[in-house]
């Protein structure tokens, strides 16, 4: 029988005994789709309470799901789950998400998702060849970049095989480490647990093919629909200046593309041009990301513009700095958003953030930070070293002759050289500075004492106990960006609020948009203008995070979908928040509504819920986990909830979000556990069973 | 370009005026004033102007073509979609009025209305507005001049960019927030 | 020293480039290069003086079919109509002309069947592996360019249709595209080695060689790209233009190729 979509099966490593092994996808595990899904259900089954990341015990996770190498647009993430490193104090569940052409190939390879178990008595990396899988010597790889370890490995495997490896930084264990693909992709915080099974890497190379359920012609009519409601990167779908065909327009757009801005590095250099959005083939110019990430300097130094696998948007910028070399790096560098964060351990650049130094920084920032594979937690580890820095922390918790070892003096004159240091500091655990700095944000802030100005809002941090910071918070969304950043056990890595949020339209057709699919326009407020909680903003938090799971699980991109908008005048700006099932009902034939697939997804997200607890061994979320910081209520100091101009809540207001979003979700609302009838209603019985046992059901 | 006569009737003087539109529109996203079209090689004339645009309006093939009348300076100007949108044709014949005081008035106006966000200055020295800059203390000298732009106030983000809104539609803390925001926070926020 | 060698030496410095370019054009009237065919100055003064080049191209035609050695075989000798040119300056290397090429022709997303390939220049450019010299070359891991290879609808004589034993690659009556007949291809793989730009695939599922047929003149991985940077043009020698990718297998000429050289 053939299987559309998934591959069929699963690859299972045991690295302790040398076992490899198959298990049957759909028979196991189609009722978690793929990727976080499949990766939920294996922890919760096999990982007991107790067991932490570094342990033989832990699993390590990798997989994309039903769509990927599919052709679905945008559909080339792939996740990894396990118990992630940075946690604190209990190792919880966790995700780190990659994109790049690694998964689509491991589904070309004939394989869902890869598990690794064990570990290896010596360093090792695994080689994929369709269904050929060897566990291989890695010990010449051992100590070696991420750059090197691929070149390495693509030479014995082919030049066409995609490699994930880790660096020096997950070798070592250093919590604060990541796993990279295709020299620009990488998936935070869970490097090191590669790195305590003696795993290097997994080469992948597929000859295989993904077979699509749907008769051709309706496939295409499909894939060019949901092309026609794309618009730039987390779906801005206004031009961020003023263009002829454009309505609407908004200088914070990420669709940057206008007639005299280039890709000014290519060969000859080209024109991003208009980008009328029914010109399909100019949808890849839209994002040039480059100007936005790194200012209108970049321009001149942009090759092209890159990303995943089948995406027409492209977000990963393509740079060649000839004077970066200088610092002893390549001049090529390829990178997007938060991945440039190397040159963000400076803090201020002689020539300003946007300037020529730190644009050096960047390129610098990127060769260090992609080959020795080190994380920053969504950019936490340089606030955490600027806050020791400046607090002369740094200099009670380092011997003398460490922190003066430091070239400080670089850092105060903004130099990339600094950058260097830093970050081979911390990918050796080098010292003190570089073991707690590496640790991650909750272990440094405790064994260096950081104190209560740590937690203001200068320093980002949104779960104290869990050491993560803000990502898309308030500031997207008030109480739904708050809500949602209080669900994962890392910083929450949810796009679907912020794709509708921030999308440049005018508030009166978001609002008009947002009725159709959460009953009322109340569910977003303008930015920076919050007003009082309301059940329908509850609504739209549940729908974002079971979204976010969903398009994990499928994988489709969360920094793209899902798609209440579109750039469409045509269409009111309407996007289709069905694309995701069409996709899933036309790729496996398995047809699913809308509502049923975000029912799958509520049980994925859900049992993500039951693991923390179990983890935590308490059912108390709302007082131990979901929590939300000080600096929410607190700042800006002199303003008022619900005024216009910041993003401050207000105390009871948000206990009443958590009330309403606890009840939205079929939770109880004094814990915020799920109850028993929630996990049965979401075929999550044996989940609700264990959990009785262990007295944790509300 | 000779003086060859390049339509032989109205219907296909029409045709050639739609074709020359849309070149404009989509080419250099500017409006097209009616007065090329008194030129060679169109070289209409006054007397059949009416017809010649009548032709244009009705047939179902033009329907992309958009005539905009500025009935203050007499002028006509066509545009085509999808092309030029309705709204920048609107800004296009604003600036072509060369009037700046009631261009950024109404432009910062709308944007603190409709979005509602504050207006930064440096818009204006793009398409549709093309002004210079280095002119703005002079415009906002005039502005705060005339009665009829007392709602438009501006302030400086922590970055020295200038920002304006319409104290109409939004507060100062308002714009102040959001400038705030786009200039410096959404960086931090990526 | 080979035929056409012997033929350059004795040929003035103008002429030897025109050999050297292995062709003559004759045009057939219409905007489509009709005939191409390696000359040396006799034959191309020869054909000079043939003004209805379609008469030429069905007598040769005819003469080959006489020969009993090539029964069942038809020679390529018509030009393609179009060719697929890509631009490697704007490719974002999203790999959508490989799933449009294969989903919307096989049902299928199937990357090592594309008949336009990026995945293999993906990492390092078309030389492989680099051993830790990433910036001296191509690829992600290199300069940062990322090339697109597509079919060059080779000129007469065709490599991957000369060597197929079973004369399974034909030109596309509607595009001049060489296209696999799956009716004859036996899934030898011959065809794939005698490629110089290794464009030919062999699909798993046919079992069956298979190449760009332009998509019979409507190519999808043109429509696909979301950066333009495939284009479907008029038919011009791409082949002086593209360093081949591999080392190539080329048959022995056989008995046909007298028949027409």
């Amino acid at each position: 029988m053939s299987v559309y979509g998934w591959s069929g099966k699963i690859l299972r490593v045991d690295l302790s005994t040398g076992r490899i092994w198959t298990e049957n996808t759909l028979e196991k595990y189609k009722d978690y789709l793929g990727a976080t899904g499949i990766g939920y259900k294996v922890m919760w089954d096999e990982v007991p309470v107790g067991v932490k990341a570094f342990d033989p015990e832990n699993r390590i996770i990798f997989g994309g799901g039903p769509l990927i190498g599919s052709g679905s647009p945008c559909g080339g993430r792939v996740a990894i789950t396990s118990l992630f490193p940075t946690s604190y104090p209990v190792e919880l569940i966790g995700s780190g998400h990659m994109g790049g052409h690694w998964g689509a190939e491991l589904k070309f390879a004939g394989w869902d998702a890869v598990i690794i178990q064990g570990k290896a008595a010596n360093p090792v990396w695994l080689s994929i060849m369709d269904d050929k899988v060897e566990i291989r010597d890695a010990r010449q790889l051992w100590g070696s970049g991420i750059y090197r370890a691929t070149a390495e490995i693509c030479a014995e495997m082919g030049a066409e095989a995609q490699v994930a490896a880790i660096g020096q930084a997950g070798e070592n264990l250093v919590r604060m480490a990541c796993v990279m693909t295709g020299n620009s992709h990488s998936a935070g915080g869970i490097g090191g647990v590669m790195g305590s099974k003696n795993l290097k890497a997994i080469g992948v190379r597929g000859t295989g093919s993904v077979k699509i359920k749907a008769d051709k012609k309706e496939w295409k009519e499909l894939v060019n629909y949901v092309l026609s409601l794309a618009g730039s990167n987390n779906q801005w779908v206004v031009p961020s200046t003023p263009q002829p065909w454009a309505e609407f327009h908004a200088s914070n757009s990420r669709w940057t593309a206008r007639k005299g801005l280039f890709w000014g590095a290519a060969n000859p250099p080209v024109e991003t041009g208009t980008c009328d959005p029914r010109d399909m083939n100019s949808i890849g110019y839209r994002c040039q990301k480059a100007v936005f990430d790194l200012g209108p300097i970049a321009e001149q130094f942009t090759v092209r513009m890159d990303g995943c696998h089948s995406c027409p948007i492209r977000c990963h910028m393509q740079i060649s700095v000839p004077t970066a070399e200088k610092y002893g790096v390549s001049r090529y560098a390829a990178n997007t958003c938060i991945g440039w964060w190397g040159r963000g351990v400076i803090k201020t650049y002689p020539d300003g953030a946007r300037g020529m130094t730190a644009l050096e920084g960047a390129v610098v920032g990127k060769h260090m930070t992609d080959d020795y594979g080190v994380w920053c937690n969504y950019g936490q580890i340089n606030r955490d070293f600027q806050y020791a820095y400046e607090k002369g922390i740094l200099k009670k918790v380092l011997s003398e002759k460490e922190y003066k070892s430091i070239p400080f003096d670089l850092y105060e004159k903004g130099s990339p050289e600094f950058i260097k240091d830093f970050v081979r500091r911390i990918a050796f655990r080098e010292g003190e500075f570089g073991y707690a700095l590496g640790e991650g944000s909750a272990r440094v802030a405790e064994r260096w004492g950081f104190e209560e100005d740590y937690y203001g809002y200068s320093y980002n941090i949104w779960n104290r106990k869990l050491g993560y910071p803000k990502h898309h918070s308030t500031e997207n969304g008030g109480q739904v960006g708050a809500l949602i950043n209080s669900q994962y056990n890392r910083d929450a890595q949810c796009h679907s609020h912020v794709n509708f949020y921030a999308c440049g339209l005018p508030l009166e057709i978001q609002k008009r948009l947002a009725a159709d699919v959460f009953g009322s326009g109340d569910a977003i407020d303008a930015y920076r203008n919050y007003t009082p909680m309301n059940v329908y903003k509850a609504k739209f938090a549940k729908w974002s995070l079971i979204r976010k799971e969903l398009h994990d699980s499928l994988p489709l991109c969360n920094w793209m979908f899902p798609w209440i908008v579109s750039p469409l005048k045509e269409r009111g700006y309407k996007g289709d928040t069905t694309i995701e099932a069409k996709l899933y009902s036309a790729v496996t034939g398995d047809k699913k509504s809308e509502a049923e697939l975000d029912l799958v997804a509520e049980r994925i997200f859900n049992l993500h819920r039951a693991l923390t607890i179990r983890g935590m061994g308490t059912k108390d979320m709302r007082k131990e986990h979901d929590l939300v910081p000080d600096w929410a209520y607190d700042y800006p100091k002199d303003a008022k909830p619900f005024t216009a101009g910041h993003d401050k809540m207000d105390r009871e207001d948000m206990q009443k979000a958590f009330d309403m979003f606890y009840k939205e979700c079929g939770w109880d609302v004094a814990t915020g556990a799920p109850t028993k009838e929630t996990y049965q209603k979401l075929g999550l019985g044996f989940v609700a069973d264990e959990l009785g046992k262990l007295g944790l059901l509300p | 370009m000779s003086g060859e006569v390049i339509a032989v009737d109205h219907k296909s003087l029409a045709t050639k005026i739609a074709e020359r539109v849309r070149e404009d529109s989509r080419l250099t996203g500017k409006l097209t004033s009616m007065e090329v079209f008194y030129e060679r090689p169109y070289s209409l004339k006054p007397e059949e102007t009416e017809d010649v645009l009548r032709l244009l309006i009705e047939a179902e093939e033009h329907k992309d073509i958009n005539i905009l009348r500025d009935t203050d300076a007499g002028k006509v100007y066509f545009y085509a979609s999808p092309y030029i949108c309705e709204a920048y044709a609107k800004n296009l014949l604003l600036a072509e009025r060369n009037n700046p005081y009631v261009l950024i008035a109404e432009t910062v106006r709308e944007e603190s209305r409709m979005y509602p966000r504050p207006t930064c200055s440096m818009l204006f020295q793009l398409p549709p507005y093309e002004l210079n800059l280095d002119d703005l203390p002079f415009f906002l000298e005039e502005i705060r001049k005339r009665e009829d732009m007392q709602d438009i106030k501006w302030f400086k983000a922590s970055t020295d960019v200038l920002y304006l809104y319409s104290e109409r539609y939004m507060s100062l803390e308002h714009a102040k927030g959001l400038a705030e925001w786009v200039e410096v926070e959404q960086f931090e926020n990526q | 020293m080979g035929e056409s060698e012997k033929a350059r030496s004795m040929l003035g410095k103008e002429l030897q480039e025109k050999v050297v370019d292995g062709c003559e054009c004759i045009e057939s009237g219409g905007n489509t290069g009709f005939l191409k065919r390696p000359t040396t100055r006799r034959r191309f003064l020869k054909l000079g003086a043939t003004t209805v080049a379609g008469l030429a191209s069905m007598s040769m035609i005819s003469a080959f079919m006489a020969n009993p050695a090539n029964a069942g075989k038809v020679p390529v000798i018509v030009n393609s109509k179009g060719v697929l040119l890509a631009d490697p300056a704007r490719c974002a290397a999203c790999r959508r002309c490989e799933l449009a090429c294969t989903e919307f022709n096989n049902g299928k997303s199937h990357p090592v069947i594309a008949r336009v390939k990026v995945y293999r220049n993906l990492n390092f450019g078309p030389q492989g592996g680099q051993y830790g010299f990433y910036n001296s070359q191509g690829g992600k891991f290199g300069n940062l360019r990322v090339i697109q290879d597509t079919c060059k609808q080779c000129p007469h004589p065709v490599p991957c249709a000369d060597v197929c034993p079973r004369g399974a690659i034909e030109a596309s009556p509607t595009t001049g595209a060489r296209v696999v007949n799956p009716e004859k291809c036996v899934g030898c793989k011959i065809c794939m080695a005698a490629c110089p730009w290794d464009m030919i695939s062999y699909d798993p599922d046919t079992k069956k060689a298979t190449k760009c047929f332009l998509c019979n003149g409507k190519p999808e991985c043109v429509a696909a790209c979301p950066t333009g940077a495939i284009k479907y043009i008029k038919w011009r020698d791409l082949t002086k233009q593209t360093p081949p990718r591999a080392a190539v297998y080329r048959q022995a000429p056989d008995a046909s190729c007298a028949t027409c050289h």
